[in-house]
């Protein structure tokens, strides 16, 4: 299987949950949110450009929104390559944490 | 929609984003900061929201270096590739590129070694800016005469009477001194100082007291290298050294060696006191001076302008009015007596003006060679128009092109200083022999230096490319993949400048060559007014033939080989003489004349062939010609204001009475630059220092043999030593001869840099007019025709720069001239030669390119492209 670092993990995650809406702007927040974690731009676009180069991830540009100037949007969306990784990842991890409790270890 | 919180803060940082971020991304992630940025104020406020836009600039910096160098790195990395196969694509253009470079950077880096090296006279000493030489100018009527030596009690009265003086010193210089100990004999040359020499000076002892040292009479300390001389290896401090067979030297030290940037040549130094009974009649006198030279250093802070006011003053004290009316001291900067020509001294000297005129050339050279580069590159930057289009079509930038055209230029210039460096080593030990200076080139120990030649490899990298790389990048990329080059002709007049101003500089130089060359040959050939070719000097020494030559005279004079001997105070061409006043008595008053006078003997007129105008020889029938009478030559006699001299009474000085007996035609006792001056002939047995023998040409080798044989028989105990008159004479034009050899190799650099730079010229415009040699050939034109054709407007350019260069060199060398008395007019028919020179030489050039494209089946040059 192919190595992810648990942001790139997270950032496909993201770009999963947000489906059309997935943007720089939208997927930072996103992780904002969820992890409770205050990442950076630049801690966002560089794996993202990453994960983009390495084929997991697709981009297409959308519209301007208010607030952005005139500039446009550069969307990012799952290819099938990257869908089929989350899917491997989620395999892997059920069956490392299934059967993790906090009881059965002593520290 | 909401009105977007621009303010002036905000607007910058999102004008920095635009030129730092990457062009193809930068559109959305403005967007998204803008996005970013305008929810932060809403949630936090105006402030906040800037202060995180800055913040992000900050964050990035790093990185954004990171980027900038490697890719920078990345570029220069392509540039030194293309650089280097574009070098090795066509290797004679390359050879020729870095060779003139090479050649240019290495004459330049030895002329700036040789004018370091001048300039570095006496500067190894600590004290160097408040060292002084006080020097006299004497007051004539026909203006000040400067000279070197000064009084004898002058330096004491200085440490006496003035607090700013910190020491002063005595140093004087005999020559030609006969030395031995044991069985070494040598005549060396010796200087005298007082203990505080080491004081003013950095001279350090390798043995003895430098306080001691010279403090008694008859103490000596030797250099290391006459120690050897003498001594061999064994310790000399305590042994004895015989002077003339008289005075017995007792050696206190050895001296470290001395830098060879001193402006004296010290061989040997001896106490000063050693002199007191020689000169007991000049040691306390303020009016006599010989070769007594005095140094003073002053105290730290004090005005050596102020000093030198007080110095008449000084002189009214000790030598009364009189004398300090006709005297005035001066102190003269210790870094000034190496450029100086003050008269009777007795140092290395070299004149400024050269070192100007070498720096001009230095400057001139490397122009050249940068012209020449240029010139070439334009010329190769043809083939490569099409590496442009490319470069710009696949989205080169202009600075890119910029840069990488530098980068290639800086890479040539470095392998040219590279091989400079390398060749000036290799020459500099001729260099060293040709200039008689002990140049140093150490780069590693002489940042100044390193850094000189560093700045020059900039200078040269960046002078010789820039203005390659701004046309090249010029083109638009159309343009240059049509491979159109350049509209109109503006370019090319300003390379028509370039081209014209090289070779006004090689005719510049071509003409002085043969102009310095004249006037040496000129020098050399011109009639002295006397015989010099057969003439053999031996200097007397201290021997007893000093006060009576006439056994070895008439042990000589009658071999038939043996045409005239006499004995004389000073020879033609040896430059020894003294200068005495006589008093003329007029109906004014009594005038005061300075004339030169040559002790001799009843010989002198005739051995020398001297042509008597007026009066009569000297001649022994005559008992009162000895001492009494004088023979003048013209110039004394004009000077004396007399119309017929011969018979009028002069006085010599101390009321005796002389009177002038003849008058001799001119001739030239010293060097050609100097007029000829007043010459008195005396005759006085005891003050002679040299004999000349006029021989038969045919048997110099049988004469010499007897001169020696005599010599050994009648004073064994001195060295023989002889010299012909005509190798004396030609000494003085040493320096010269230099000049001209340099002049000569300059102008051949000059000549062959510029046809390199034809070279390339006609390279570029053939290729360029490939089309039009075929259409004209279609149409009909000759081979000829088109030579013509492709030659005319170089032959314009050299016609244009001899234009130029005619009146510069005309003015430059008649100037150059003007420092001779006896000169040469300039030969008019060097000015069609130096031009035919050059255009000779640019029609060969020329003739192999143009030929080759005239030769060309028009074919193939109407499908070129």
């Amino acid at each position: 299987m192919k190595l992810l670092t648990r942001q790139e993990e997270l950032i496909l995650l993201a770009v999963y949950h947000l489906k059309e809406n997935a943007y720089l702007v939208t997927i930072r927040k996103f992780l904002k949110m969820q992890t409770k974690h205050p990442w950076s731009v630049g801690a966002v676009y560089v794996p993202l450009e990453r994960l983009r180069r390495k084929g997991y991830l697709e981009t297409y540009i959308g519209g301007p929104k208010a607030r952005r100037g005139r500039n446009e949007i550069k969307y990012y969306k799952l290819t099938s390559t990257g869908l089929e990784l989350l899917a491997e990842r989620k395999k892997i991890n059920d069956i490392l944490w299934a059967q993790f409790s906090e009881m059965n270890y002593k520290v | 929609m909401k009105k977007p919180h621009r303010t002036a803060s905000s607007k910058t940082v999102f004008r920095i984003l635009r030129r730092i971020l990457n062009p193809e991304e930068a559109f959305y992630l403005i967007g998204d900061i803008n996005e970013i940025y305008d929810e932060l104020t809403e949630k936090r406020g105006l402030f906040f929201a800037q202060l995180w836009l800055w913040w992000q600039i900050l964050i990035s910096l790093p990185q954004f270096f990171y980027h900038q160098t490697y890719w920078s790195i990345q570029m220069f990395r392509n540039y030194f590739i293309s650089a280097f196969r574009n070098l090795s694509k066509d290797k004679l253009h390359s050879f020729i590129k870095i060779a003139g470079l090479t050649i240019g950077l290495a004459c330049v880096f030895l002329i700036i070694l040789f004018i370091r090296y001048e300039l570095s006279y006496d500067s190894f000493n600590q004290y160097e800016d408040r060292i002084y030489r006080v020097v006299m100018d004497s007051m004539h009527d026909d203006g000040p005469f400067s000279m070197a030596p000064t009084m004898l009690p002058l330096a004491p009265a200085l440490r006496r009477d003035f607090p700013e003086v910190e020491y002063a010193v005595r140093i004087s210089n005999r020559t030609s001194i006969l030395m031995s100990a044991g069985e070494h004999r040598y005549y060396e040359s010796m200087h005298f100082a007082d203990p505080e020499i080491f004081s003013i000076f950095n001279l350090p002892l390798k043995l003895g007291n430098p306080e001691t040292a010279l403090s008694q009479p008859f103490n000596i300390i030797l250099t290391e290298e006459t120690a050897k001389k003498y001594f061999g290896d064994s310790n000399p401090v305590g042994k004895t050294i015989r002077v003339y067979n008289l005075y017995d030297f007792i050696v206190t030290g050895v001296l470290q060696a001395i830098p060879d940037t001193f402006h004296l040549r010290i061989n040997m130094l001896a106490s000063f006191d050693s002199l007191k009974d020689q000169e007991k009649d000049r040691w306390e006198s303020w009016d006599t001076f010989s070769n007594d030279y005095t140094y003073i250093l002053l105290r730290s802070g004090s005005d050596p302008r102020e000093m030198e006011e007080k110095l008449p003053a000084l002189q009214q004290k000790y030598a009364g009015p009189d004398i300090a009316k006709d005297q005035k001291l001066r102190l003269q900067a210790l870094k000034d007596i190496h450029f100086s020509s003050l008269n009777y001294d007795d140092v290395v000297t070299y004149e400024k003006s050269y070192l100007y005129a070498f720096s001009a050339v230095a400057v001139f050279i490397l122009i050249l060679a940068c012209i020449n580069f240029i010139n070439l590159a334009v010329a190769n930057s043809v083939g490569r128009i099409r590496e442009v289009g490319m470069r710009k079509v696949v989205g080169a930038r202009r600075t890119q092109l910029i840069m990488q055209f530098l980068t290639e230029s800086f890479f040539l210039a470095f392998i040219a200083a590279a091989g400079a460096v390398g060749l000036v080593y290799l020459i500099l030990p001729q260099f060293r022999v040709f200039f008689d200076r002990q140049v140093g080139f150490e780069l590693l120990s002489d940042p100044g230096l390193a850094a000189l030649l560093l700045g020059l490899f900039f200078f040269t990298g960046f002078f010789a490319g820039v203005y390659p790389a701004f046309l090249m990048s010029a083109k638009t990329p159309i343009c240059a993949l049509r491979k159109k080059y350049f509209q109109g002709s503006r370019r090319l007049s300003f390379r028509m400048f370039f081209i014209v101003l090289q070779f006004s500089v090689s005719i510049l130089l071509i003409i002085a060559t043969m102009v310095v060359y004249q006037q040496i040959g000129f020098m050399k050939s011109k009639d002295l007014g006397f015989f010099r070719e057969q003439i053999i000097v031996l200097p007397l020494q201290n021997s007893s033939l000093r006060k009576n030559p006439e056994p070895f005279k008439n042990a000589v004079k009658n071999h038939p080989a043996i045409l005239g001997i006499t004995c004389a105070s000073g020879m033609p061409g040896s430059g020894t003489s003294n200068a005495r006043t006589y008093v003329l008595e007029t109906p004014e008053g009594d005038k005061e004349v300075y004339i030169q006078t040559i002790y001799t003997d009843f010989d002198f007129v005739d051995t020398f062939g001297l042509k008597i105008l007026d009066g009569r020889n000297f001649s022994q029938e005559f008992s009162s010609d000895l001492r009494e009478k004088f023979i003048l030559n013209e110039t004394a006699a004009r000077r004396m204001g007399w119309d017929s001299p011969v018979g009028k009474q002069i006085d010599r000085g101390e009321g005796q009475k002389g009177q002038v007996i003849g008058v001799v035609e001119d001739f030239h006792y010293d060097s050609m630059r100097s007029l000829i001056k007043p010459i008195a002939l005396n005759i006085s047995p005891s003050q002679l220092r040299y004999m000349a023998v006029r021989i038969d040409p045919q048997e110099a080798d049988q004469v010499l043999d007897l001169l020696e044989n005599t010599w050994k028989t009648i004073v064994p105990q001195y060295p023989f030593e002889y010299f012909f008159m005509s190798e004396q004479f030609s000494r003085y034009y040493r320096f010269e001869k230099k000049i001209g050899n340099i002049f000569f190799l300059f102008s051949l650099l000059a000549v062959l840099i510029s046809c390199l730079g034809v070279f390339g010229l006609i390279a570029y415009t053939t290729e360029q007019s490939t089309k039009e040699i075929g259409m004209r050939k279609v149409l009909g034109a000759s081979t000829t025709g088109i030579i013509i054709f492709l030659s005319k407007r170089f032959i314009r350019w050299v016609v244009a720069a001899n234009i130029i260069a005619w009146p510069i060199a005309w003015f430059v060398m008649h100037k150059w001239l003007e420092g001779f008395a006896y000169r040469v007019s300039i030969n008019p028919i060097y000015f069609p030669v130096a031009g035919m020179i050059t255009l000779s030489i640019t029609l060969v050039t020329l003739l192999h390119k143009a030929m080759k494209a005239a030769f060309i089946n028009p074919v193939e040059s109407l499908r070129y492209e």
